[in-house]
């Protein structure tokens, strides 16, 4: 029927067709629709509200402190005057931004050291796997509070110390799903034919533990976020007059009772992105891990 | 105790994503007191939805049309008191594998005590005295703890008194299966329901649950629905059997009418599937076409697309029922196909196509078949050689253990010796955990021995890293689960190719091979690009085999190739490996728990139990007058038709004899 | 354990910024003299190789003395003994509040699958997990204590003043335990057994509670282990909220102060705390699943 087709022609048929089809169920799933929505909405206000509200996120204007929501300030003042609306804009990015590259790090190390620890084997991974198991064995937020606090209150330790703390559940992850597969058929049939094992790790391994790392991850973003503002809260994350959201709930809590719309802004804020990126994760998850294992081999034994 | 079932025009629909599977279209037979019937089919032809919609347990499928009738009182329609009250008295089911249907939690004596509760008042079911029980691990009512004890004894269990209060894992398989059957028994129910109850379980268990099963029945006098994939299973227990294909009942007769006398072409084809119905060595007769998938139910015959006789009247109305002997009847209008012998229902048009594309590649790459099946005539005599081989393992991996070296060690494989000569097909059997595997593992190089040497055309090999290029691509192996045997993230083609690229061919005759080694296993080209996850489970180990063909090897070991799948395809499978042992001139280790395929494959037949192979001989010595008593046991565990066949008069005479004190 | 130890010691170690001279500088407010730090260092044996100090103050930890504060010139030890309580009473509330939330919640939704009360329980659940749980306390600190007046707004003592601080603890862990019951009890109604419990005629309520319920519990109960970590992250954060003298509130203080003796007391209190708690889990595994052997270890 076709004209004779060149077999790696013929290989991109067959991908692009899977490709679709896992295209429509993505675009299908209201999870990620959803979420993904509000995390695109999120990105947006990050990039184009700062460039377009008028006030400056830290200036004071002490005549126009404390003032309920109107049209001037959609979402109120705060007790030096600053536009609530405005420091929400720049604390999204912060927020973001900062549970991006916190997640990276924890991404990569986690990986790295899975992988290893999976495809290692024997002493390596008992070793491993011990750390790992301290790592997640200890409250991470307090451990990260005490570097943070250590290392003295800004972003960057905030990052250092959220990333030292969470790359654990993503070697356990990895070096489940390596387990998982190692021993699989096909990558013994592979070993019968002498691929070498870095070879093996990249056709065979990687591809596998790309799904649930990804869903991890994403799921992970709002994880950190809560973190972050966490850290922030008890003052040390970003430092005055840094707008960000855990320090802005941080500073109202003084006005609770007479400006209680300046720990709602902030707090509506941090649900509302944290609820984004679990739906996110839930919604990816039915998509690229439809057989996902429940983490209830968490425990050693 | 008059519990007649009676299943009529039962339709079962399962609403999946976007179409609708119809897995029971029209099923319809019934189980009268003290009678065995069998139900048989293949894989997905509807024979588990039908077992459950009985005891009303289809979710998540749905019963649309038909009925069920027990007593005369519709099952279908049952509110949840009568289903209870039924259940807990009159339908007692067993299931599939016993390792997953028992509750982890609670000890057999209360799951048996339990029923036996229910039996007594399915009404009455006091929420909290019932959660109590669950956690009081203990039986101590004694009356019900000697009721229980009763049982366990009546499904032979020995030792009740040590086993009432074991857990679920604390038992074998088969001692949980017995369980299962005692938990059925506590209600004394008019109707047993069997699902594939010893498929799970190795053979010789499989026989002794089997006979207990039929003692049971007829002491009850329950009426028993045996269902399984295996005719030699159900002809050797069953009254009746009734023949399912693709969610209708195409054949329902007395066992022995419908075994000596298949009227449906399916069943006559499934009958001539059978590997031990054929001469060892023979073409076995295969159905040809593609499984049904359930997703169409067409308006004629199910079975009219691979049906070597059909009419165009097959494919376009439903057929009639017909009845060709006493109690026997087929659904099949059409006298040709019902008188045809069984020999006729092979697939003519797959074995001649699959001989004519068998014999090109053959001449043209003769250069290269020659030169494999020339070298080991070179290397004067054995092909692979084990010289006392010992392979043990460590129980635990734990870091501290290891340290201290206390860790103790598991032998797998026991001072094995055996050598493969070329061309031969030496098969490997034995219970599982017998060490089959392992040994296979070793001779592909997966593992190393602990003791003793492989050798490989005269040379030692070391494990598969250690091995030279021509080592590596002298030995092939398709393992087991054709599901897990390929990349799911890969195209049948990437996988194939996956070996030439490590031996370095380059692309343009990769993709020549590629093409070749479709054609060897009879895949099309379109397969090339086709994901696992669309091919059917005998197409993905064709795929396997295509893999470990790739480098031109001169000894495949073949791991249980077929045990994962349904006799015809097992038979089309089995079929292929012959045709490409003769044109390739290829070595086998075949390995396999399944008598019947050993003694139609293999030349040679090695039995191997706890490690150690007990013995080693010509097919037909071994499997015919056994010299070590555990082959013999394991050749009598071996259930189906050739009980007969190996003129055993007790077994058949005890056959016959029990109908007519049940009825 | 000694892990956990080594590794809070080392980074205290490591830091950036000298102990001494800092908490010098605030005590005087003006900067310190080179002796006067100096006798600071000898006096808490800062002056000490890493691995001295260490050994040192572990081995006096294992006595129970885990040296004095710089600050307050107190014991740590009788610090900590004054602050315990007060966070594990919150723990323990918190704990309660969650479970007698997300167990009936998780078995109800799983039961219901994907009718409207498995929705809004999911839902509710998501909330849950998202929510900062230092903005609820603010928000119930605000309706119930500040608009309806019912409770204390801070401080601790009375059961009043436990209420608040300890719905705002559970309620973030009743979220992540009820989604767990759920696909824990998915998982288990799709099991054999259950099927099998079905044909015996097993009443539905019977089914659920006595034969799927159990089973579920079992990772369940793992997970929950692990939460406790989460308690004592929250507990920090709600015990700052709510100004409870508890554990939170003084590693807070000392984080700032860098009382560092404080820190590694607390860090290492969290640590015992959470062994502790894994034994317990152990435990209760061994009360729930038959399979534990229970001499530990699992048998194949």
């Amino acid at each position: 029927m076709w004209p004779r087709l060149h077999p790696s022609s013929l290989l991109e048929r067959g991908r692009t067709l899977v490709d679709s089809q896992r295209g429509r169920a993505i675009r299908r799933n209201p999870h990620l629709r959803l979420g993904g929505g509000i995390v695109c909405l999120l990105a947006i206000v990050s990039i184009v509200g700062p460039v377009i509200t008028p006030y400056d996120p830290s200036a004071q204007a002490l005549e126009a402190r404390l003032q309920g929501p109107s049209v001037a300030h959609p979402l109120g003042t705060d007790a030096l005057g600053r536009d609530v609306a405005t420091r929400l804009v720049y604390g999204a990015r912060i927020s973001l931004a900062l549970a991006l590259v916190a997640t990276t790090v924890r991404l990569v190390i986690g990986t790295t050291i899975g992988l290893i620890a999976g495809y290692g084997g024997g002493v390596v991974d008992a070793i491993v796997m011990r750390v790992v198991d301290i790592q997640l064995a200890f409250p991470g937020l307090v451990l990260a509070l005490v570097i943070a606090g250590v290392l003295g209150p800004s972003l960057t330790n905030v990052i250092i110390a959220l990333s030292v703390v969470g790359w654990a559940t993503y070697a356990r992850v990895v070096r489940g799903s390596v387990l998982s597969v190692k021993d699989r058929a096909y990558v013994e049939s592979a070993r019968l034919y002498g691929t070498p094992r870095r070879r093996i790790a990249r056709r065979h391994l990687l591809p596998t533990i790309l799904n649930p790392v990804l869903v991890l991850a994403t799921l992970n973003l709002g994880t950190v976020v809560l973190a972050a503002a966490g850290l922030s809260f008890l003052g040390l994350g970003a430092q005055p007059p840094t707008a960000e959201w855990g320090t802005m709930i941080a500073d109202g809590r003084t006005y609770l009772r007479s400006a209680p719309w300046l720990i709602t802004v902030p707090g509506v804020a941090i649900a509302v992105t944290v609820i984004a990126f679990n739906l996110l994760g839930d919604g990816l998850r039915d998509v690229l891990d439809p057989d996902h294992l429940e983490d209830r081999e968490r425990r050693r034994t | 105790m008059a519990g007649r079932l009676a299943v009529e025009d039962l339709h079962v629909r399962f609403q999946t994503g976007t179409e609708p599977v119809h897995a029971v279209s029209g099923a319809s037979f019934e189980i009268a007191s003290g009678e065995i019937v069998g139900l048989v089919g293949e894989s997905g032809c509807g024979k588990s939805v039908t077992a459950r919609s009985i005891v009303r347990l289809e979710e998540p499928g749905e019963i649309v049309d038909g009925s069920i009738r027990f007593d005369g009182e519709e099952l279908t329609t049952a509110d949840d008191r009568t289903l209870q009250r039924l259940r807990g008295r009159e339908l007692a089911m067993v299931f599939q594998d016993p390792s997953t249907t028992l509750n982890p939690v609670y000890s057999v004596g209360e799951q048996i005590a339990e029923a036996l509760r229910i039996r007594r008042n399915p009404d009455h079911q006091p929420f909290f005295r019932e959660l109590a029980a669950g956690i009081g691990s203990c039986l101590r009512a004694s009356r019900t703890r000697s009721e229980v004890l009763e049982l366990l004894e009546t499904v032979g269990i020995p030792q009740p008194e040590e086993r009432i209060d074991a857990y679920p894992h604390q038992l074998s398989g088969g001692l949980c299966q017995r369980v299962m059957l005692a938990i059925a028994l506590a209600r004394q129910p008019s109707v047993l329901i069997a699902d594939e109850p010893t498929t799970a379980l190795d053979t010789t268990t499989q026989a002794a649950i089997l006979d207990r099963l039929g003692e049971l029945s007829a002491e009850y006098g329950m009426g028993t629905l045996l269902i399984s994939h295996d005719f030699g299973v159900v002809s050797t227990l069953c009254d009746r059997v009734v023949v399912m294909y693709d969610g209708v009942v195409v054949e329902r007769g007395p066992t022995d009418e419908v075994r000596s006398n298949p009227s449906h072409p399916y069943t006559k084809a499934l009958l001539g599937c059978l590997p031990h119905r054929s001469e060892p060595k023979s073409q076995l007769p295969t159905i040809g076409g593609t499984p049904p998938d359930g997703s169409a139910p067409s308006p004629g015959c199910a079975f009219a697309d691979r049906c070597p006789v059909a009419t165009n009247d097959c494919h376009e109305r439903p057929q009639p029922l017909v009845s060709v002997g006493q109690n026997h009847v087929v659904r099949c209008g059409v006298s040709d196909a019902r008188d045809a012998a069984i020999d006729s229902m092979r697939g003519e048009s797959t074995t001649s196509a699959s001989r004519s594309r068998l014999s090109t590649p053959a001449a043209d790459g003769g250069t290269s078949t020659q030169s494999t099946a020339s070298k080991p005539k070179a290397a004067d005599g054995s092909l692979v050689d084990l010289e006392s081989v010992t392979k043990s393992f460590r129980q635990s991996d734990a870091l501290v253990d290891r340290l201290l070296r206390v860790d103790d060690r598991t032998v797998a494989v026991k001072d094995v010796s055996l050598a493969f000569r070329p061309g031969e097909t030496v098969g490997l059997v034995g219970e599982s955990g017998c060490g089959k595997s392992t040994l296979a593992r070793l001779i592909a190089g997966l593992e190393e021995p602990t003791d003793g040497i492989v050798r490989l055309r005269g040379e030692a090999v070391g494990g598969v890293d250690a091995r030279k290029q021509a080592q590596i691509a002298a030995i092939g192996v398709v393992f087991q689960n054709p599901g897990t045997s390929l990349n799911p993230k890969r195209t049948v083609g990437e996988s194939i190719r996956e070996p030439l690229l490590e031996a370095g061919w380059d692309r343009s005759r990769r993709a020549e091979r590629v093409e070749e080694l479709l054609g060897l296993v009879e895949l099309s080209l379109e397969h090339a690009s086709r994901y696992p996850r669309q091919l059917s489970g005998g197409q993905r180990q064709r795929v396997a085999l295509a893999r470990a063909l790739a480098l031109e090897p001169s000894i495949v070991v073949l791991d249980e190739p077929t045990a994962a799948l349904d006799v015809s395809t097992q038979a089309t499978v089995l079929n292929l490996l012959a045709d490409l042992q003769a044109a390739l001139g290829l070595t086998y280790l075949f390995i396999s728990h399944d008598l019947d395929v050993i003694r139609h494959v293999a030349d040679r037949v090695a039995v191997m139990d706890d490690g150690r192979l007990l013995e080693t001989g010509p097919t037909s010595r071994v499997l015919s007058t056994p010299s070590h008593p555990s082959t013999q046991a394991l050749l009598e565990a071996t259930p189906g038709d050739r009980t007969t066949e190996r003129s055993n008069p007790d077994s058949d005479s005890d056959t016959t004899s029990r109908s007519p004190n049940t009825r | 354990m000694a892990g956990v130890s080594l590794l809070t010691y080392g980074f205290v170690f490591l830091t950036p910024g000298d102990p001494a001279y800092t908490i010098l500088r605030e005590q005087r407010q003006s900067p310190p003299s080179e002796r006067q730090v100096e006798a600071f260092r000898a006096e808490h044996g800062l002056d000490e190789p890493f691995f001295v100090q260490y050994l040192s103050w572990l081995t006096d930890a294992v006595r129970g003395d885990l040296g004095t504060s710089y600050y307050r010139s107190e014991p740590v030890t009788s610090l900590l003994i004054e602050h315990i309580p007060n966070t594990l009473e919150l723990a323990l509330a918190a704990m309660a509040v969650s479970l007698l939330l997300a167990v009936p919640t998780g078995v109800v939704s799983a039961v219901h699958r994907d009718t409207w009360l498995d929705r809004t329980s999911q839902f509710v659940a998501l909330l849950g997990v998202s929510m900062p749980n230092f903005w609820l306390g603010y928000l119930l600190i605000l309706i119930c204590s500040l608009w309806l007046g019912l409770t204390p707004v801070s401080g601790s003592g009375t059961l009043g003043h436990l209420v608040l601080p300890a719905i705002t603890l559970g309620t973030g862990m009743a979220a992540i335990v009820t989604r767990l019951v759920r696909t824990s009890m998915l998982e288990v109604l799709e099991a054999e057994y259950i099927d099998t419990a079905r044909s015996k005629g097993v009443r539905e309520r019977l089914v659920v509670y006595k034969h799927a319920l159990r089973n579920a519990l079992i990772p369940v109960v793992t997970i929950v282990g692990l939460q406790f970590g989460f308690v004592l992250n929250g507990a920090v954060i709600v015990e700052v909220v709510f100004q409870r003298p508890g554990l939170g509130t003084l590693l807070v203080d000392a984080i700032f102060a860098r009382d560092y003796p404080i820190v590694q007391g607390v860090v290492l209190v969290t640590a015992f705390a959470f062994v502790l708690t894994n034994q317990l889990v152990d435990l209760a595994y061994v009360a729930l699943d038959p399979r534990i052997d229970r001499r530990g270890g699992e048998q194949p």
